[in-house]
Order: C-alpha cells, then structure tokens, then sequence
C-alpha cells in the first residue's frame, strides 16, 4: 500500500514538472545571434531580439502593400507607413495605431487649394510633436507638411537655381524634423550634405558633407591628370573621374538634436554612421571608441566585420531610439545591428531567409518602444521584432551604466552574465562596480575577461598602492639592507677583497 | 690551437656597455670570446623573446597565450642572427672583409647583449608598470636597439677593417642578401612540397591500381 502511494506521489510530480516546463512555448528564432570580441571575432551570443509577428496587408486591414519605402512611428506611437500602393501605384499613406489597427488610409492628399494631390513615389516620412505629417514627395520633387486630415499646409520648395546645377534635379528622399522645427532632407544623389529648411520653408544651407575618400590608386591618377593638363591637353577632365563625397543615404534625430546619418558603404567599410551635431561635426569619432578594440581600424566598422566583397555592406536606413541606441539596417545581409550610445555592438539580428522574423529585401525600419519594425518589399509587409529578456537586461543596465548609475546597473550584469559569460560591456560594468568599491584585484579581473587594457591599468594602479602600503614594513627593511650593503661594499670592500686574496695565498702556501 | 675555439671566454660580454670600443677591439685582436659563450649569449637572447612574448604583462600584452608560436619567435630571432652572420660571411669575401665567420658570429653574438637586457627590462616592466608609466620603458628600449645596431656596424667595422661609409655599405647589402637568402629558402620549401605531392600521387596511383 505504502509503496504504491509513493509511486503515485511521484507519478504526479513528475505529471506537474513536465506540463509546468512545457508552458512557456520558445519563440523560434531562425537566425544566430553573435557580438564581436576584443580580437574581431565571432563569439555566439543568446538573442537580443525575437522575432514576434509579421504584418501582412490583410492583417493590418488594407488591401494590399506595394514597396513599403519608409515607416515611422511617432510620439504618439502611431505607426506612419509610406508605400506605392493605392489605386494608382503611385503613393499612399497609412495610419496604424500601435497594435496595428488601420486609423486611415490615404491614396490622395489634399493640395492647399483644396484641389487633389497625388503622390508621387514618395519616399520618406516624419511626423513632429504637434503631429504635422512631413513627406518627400521624390518624384513630384516636394517636401509636403500636412495635417493629420491629409491637408497640406505647406510645402517646402526646390531651392533656388544658384545652389544646385543645372544638370541636377532636386529628388527629396528622407526628411527628419529638428528640436527647433527646422527641417533636414536628404535628396537623391545630392552630394553636399543634407540640406537644411527652417520653419517657414526656406532654404539655409547644406550642412555635414561626407569626407571624400581617395584610394592610392586615386592619388596616381590625379598626378597624371596634372601631368596631362600641363602638356595643354584639353578636355583631360572628361575623360578622368570625378571625386566626390559619398552621399547620405538615411537619417534620423534623438532628443538632444544629434542628427544620426549613415551611407550606403565605404570604400574601407568603416564609418558609415556619423552623429552630427549643429555644426555638422561628426561626434561619434573613432577615438571614443578604439580604446576597447585591438586596432582602430576595427573601432569604426558598423555592420559585419567579416565582409564578402560581393555583399558588402549596404545601409538603407538608421535609427535611433529614446534611450539613446541606434540600430542600422544593412539589406546585403538582411540583419540589423544596433548600438548603444558610445557605438559598441549590442546585437545583430535578422537575417536573409523567408521565415518568420527573416528578411528578403528590407526598406526601412523604426523603433515603436522596445520593438523594431521592419518594412520588406518582397514580403510586402512588417516584420516585428521585440527584446528578448536578455535584451531587456541588458538594455537596462546599459542606460544605468551610461548614466553613470554604475552601483544600480550592477545586478543587471550580473543578470546579462548569466545569460552569456561573454559579454564584454557587462564585464566591464561590474568591473566599474568593484572599482569603485575599491575591490581592486576583482576589478583588474572583470577589465581582463572584456580585455579592456585601458580600465584595467587604472584598477591596476590603485591595486599596486594598496599593496605597498599594506607591506610598507617590509618594503622599508629591504631598502634599509640594500643601503646597508652598498655601504659595507663601499667602505670595507677592498679589505674584504684583500683578506679572500691572502687567505688564498696562504693555503697555497 | 686558435683561441676562439676554446671553451671559456676570456670577457665580460656586460663591459660592451660601457666599453664598448676597447670590447670590440679585444674580440678581435686578444682573441677574447669564445664560440661556447657566444652560443650561450645567443641562447640568451632566443630565451629571453620567448619569455618576452609569453610572459610579459595584460597591459601591454595584446596577444594571447594560445596564439603563441614558438617557431614564429625563433625564425625572428635564432634564425635571423644566423642568417645575418652566413649572409654577411658570404659577402665579406667579395667585399675585401678580413673577418672569418667564427669572428663574425662571435662579435655579433656579443652585440646582442643589450639586446638581451631590453628584453628582460621590458618582461619584468610590463608587469609592474601602469599604461601611462610605460611610456620611459619603450624610450629605454629603443635606446637599447639603437646601442645594438651601434655595436653590430662598430664591430662588423672593427672585424673587417672597414671604414665607416663602407661598414654602413655593406650592412646595407647584407639586408639585401638576407631577403635574397630568405626568397630562396621559401622557392625550395614550395619546390620541395610539390616534390613531395607529386611522389605522394605517384605512389596513390600504383596503390590504387
């Protein structure tokens, strides 16, 4: 009796262990998750982020999505997206509320006349805090501000004839909004940087140019141009290229009016994001980063580092989110890399496939709180990835840390590293923690697992002083013999020397 | 008997640091080194880079133990001190050079002396000194590389009884003759390899007949 009790308590228990573990269904996540170490390469990682849903026309409540060319989420977290669907092909706008319910469904615009306005393969979107709809109307080459009724109110003009060449038309492609409503747009095969509006609509100037890049192959060439063009040779120029700045490709803007910009590729495939501040400056220079890497040509290398020529990186949109990561969205591979603010790589996901949570020909992306959405032309739809616990964690602990709250942070690391022991930052992080503990010898521990040399030579130092002055007695009596020593030699070395010489005299004889 | 043959050097190898001439003019004329303490000299220096490479300290130390190659250490020190002093014998002789290769390997064994210093200076600094102090190490050791290569063009001078252009000429043309040397070498070894895949698929063949 006893013995058939037992078995049926432990029948039952084991009944409740399996139906309590099998509860929690793991989303699938079709692709690896990885982070780079101090020497470049590839260390797995858990996912950062999970694929959750993909939005299909039907299930957003639309007829059909065609090219999606941008998205964006406002303020207010309504979802703004731009595609060429429609009953013309050629424009149309929808609205979406946060959980993807259609609020309206724009295919023409109201002109400030009142008469319609179609769109035109429009290509960028932004909407401001007061909820003005700003679009780039591409091939109608206008910048619209509309209301929420899909009334326009303005629209920002071509700039005059004296500040683009004749052969060049005027193709506005992206647009964000700044703090103090002036408008950035970026136009199509525009290479002097993004050009400027303020409130009013006029043109003030092209600010953040990229640096052209020239190869050793470019320098030879330009010498023999000179050569050519000092032996009277005319009409040299047509024939040689000309050099000039790659172009902006996407931007975005955080809450302290950073404009966040990236460019398709490099010639070295480095420093294809650039933080610009008012002047045009790059803020987010490799020397901020480059302590923690082993080379500075591996501090400014966004995307993959591992590049096949055929697929390098191809940058089609950036963006930045409220806690100050930014996520770039790279189509050759079909992945997005996110960073936190001083450009370390927090994640990579996504990749190329036809899976949930897989991309075929990725267009754009936005941040809707901690969830990324990813519009696909081949898909025709939006793909949603959410953070994972483990991206929540460290998330967190990386906005404490970066505030400076390195004690608060702490318990977040310790969280992330039990997730993944190889997390460099969180290593770091708790490293600071015993640091500022003055728990050097731990410190100096946690800088060696994230080989960060840079930290650990600073723990090093007070770790080194502790430990004389914890042995000063000792240190003391050494010197006091070495002295002592080198006094006895000085005075009576000869003496020494001459009486170990008659000693030995005196035996042999 | 020649004295250089013998098993004791009759001289501190440490007095090439402050006397650096009377040493070298020593060497040459007194016969004072000896090959045996030459060879230990250079086991030296082999020792003290690999204990360099393994054991100097995290700050300044960005490779890592498993990426460790001793073959790599010795091909850049043993092998190339070698090759230096086969090299520079071989082009002696077309150069009116009076040294022969055992005054050769001698001296230039010796030189190595500072070399050795830095090494060890660097291995014990690196784990003792934070990144900002190690800045006076990095002065101090490359005073000491440029002391050696001081010594190597005083003694090559010194042994082939050369004047000062004609020393610097001829270490030139010995660089020459080592990447010459080192060319060679690489065609054998990849001539070699084919050989040895050519009789490897020979010997397939008939097996698999």
């Amino acid at each position: 009796m006893k013995r058939k009790l037992k078995s049926l308590i432990l029948l039952v228990v084991l009944v409740v262990m399996v139906v309590t573990m099998a509860a929690p269904a793991l989303a699938y996540v079709p692709y690896n998750t990885y982070n780079y170490n101090f020497y470049g390469e590839t260390v797995g990682s858990p996912s950062g982020y999970v694929p959750e849903k993909v939005y299909l026309a039907q299930d957003l409540g639309i007829a059909s999505i065609h090219n999606p060319n941008d998205i964006y989420v406002s303020d207010k977290d309504e979802v703004y997206m731009l595609d060429l669907g429609g009953e013309n092909g050629r424009g149309r706008l929808c609205i979406f509320d946060k959980n993807f319910k259609l609020i309206k469904e724009f295919v023409s615009l109201t002109d400030i006349d009142g008469s319609k306005y179609t769109l035109n393969n429009p290509s960028g979107i932004t909407v401001d805090k007061d909820g003005y709809i700003y679009i780039c109307d591409t091939d109608n080459a206008a910048v619209l501000k509309l209301t929420k009724d899909g009334k326009i109110v303005m629209k920002y003009e071509q700039p005059g004839e004296d500040v683009f060449d004749d052969s060049y038309t005027y193709q506005p492609y992206k647009i964000v909004i700044g703090i103090n409503g002036a408008a950035y747009v970026i136009s199509k095969g525009c290479l002097d940087g993004i050009l400027e509006f303020d409130v009013d609509g006029e043109f003030v100037r092209f600010f953040g140019a990229p640096r052209v890049q020239l190869s050793v192959a470019d320098y030879i060439e330009i010498y023999w141009r000179r050569i050519y063009r000092s032996f009277g040779g005319a009409g040299v120029d047509s024939v040689f290229s000309t050099y000039v700045p790659t172009e902006f490709e996407n931007l975005d803007i955080d809450d302290g009016g950073f404009i966040f910009t990236n460019v398709i590729a490099t010639e070295d495939s480095t420093d294809e994001v650039s933080k610009l501040n008012f002047t045009g400056a790059n803020t987010l220079s490799p020397t901020t980063k480059s302590t923690k890497k082993v080379s500075s040509s591996l501090s400014s290398n966004y995307g993959d580092l591992e590049i096949i020529p055929e697929f390098d990186n191809n940058f089609v949109d950036i963006v930045v989110d409220d806690d100050g990561f930014f996520s770039v969205l790279d189509t050759a591979l079909s992945k997005i890399f996110e960073y936190d603010a001083e450009g370390n790589l927090i994640f990579e996901y996504g990749g190329a496939g036809q899976q949930v949570g897989t991309l075929s020909s990725a267009s754009a992306m936005a941040k809707l709180g901690t969830k990324t959405l990813v519009t696909d032309r081949t898909l025709c739809g939006i793909v949603v990835y959410d953070l994972s616990d483990y991206g929540r964690t460290l998330h967190e602990a990386v906005v404490y840390y970066n505030k400076g709250l390195y004690s608060q942070a702490e318990p977040m690391w310790r969280d992330v590293l039990r997730y993944n022991s190889n997390s460099d930052i969180a290593h770091v992080g708790i490293g600071k923690v015993y640091y500022m503990n003055a728990m050097y010898s731990e410190a100096m521990n946690e800088f060696k697992l994230a080989n960060d040399r840079e930290n650990y030579s600073r723990a090093y130092e007070l770790y080194r002083k502790q430990y004389i002055k914890d042995r000063f007695t000792l240190f003391m009596i050494i010197i006091v013999i070495l002295i002592a020593l080198i006094i006895v030699w000085r005075f009576f070395g000869e003496k020494i020397k001459q009486a170990v010489k008659s000693k030995k005299e005196g035996g042999n004889a | 008997m020649d004295k250089s043959f013998s098993f004791k050097g009759t001289i501190n190898p440490l007095k090439l640091l402050n006397h650096p001439i009377d040493t070298v003019e020593s060497l040459k004329e007194k016969k004072n080194g000896s090959i045996f303490s030459a060879t230990i000299l250079l086991a030296l220096f082999t020792v003290s880079e690999i204990i360099l490479d393994v054991a100097k300290g995290f700050i300044q130390n960005t490779s890592r133990v498993q990426d460790f190659n001793v073959i790599m250490v010795l091909a850049r020190s043993l092998f190339m001190v070698l090759l230096f002093v086969v090299t520079n014998w071989g082009l002696c002789t077309l150069l009116d050079g009076e040294g022969r290769m055992i005054d050769i390997y001698i001296s230039v064994c010796y030189c190595l002396t500072p070399l050795i210093i830095s090494r060890i200076f660097e291995t014990i600094m690196s784990n003792v000194l934070t990144a900002d102090e190690y800045v006076f190490v990095d002065m101090i050791v490359v005073v000491l590389n440029i002391w050696f290569v001081c010594l190597v063009l005083f003694s090559l001078k010194t042994i082939h009884n050369y004047t000062l252009p004609k020393t610097i000429f001829n270490a030139l043309v010995t660089i020459v003759g080592m990447a010459i040397v080192f060319f060679i070498i690489f065609l054998f070894v990849v001539l070699m390899q084919q050989l040895y895949i050519f009789f490897a698929t020979i010997v397939t063949e008939l097996m698999m007949r």
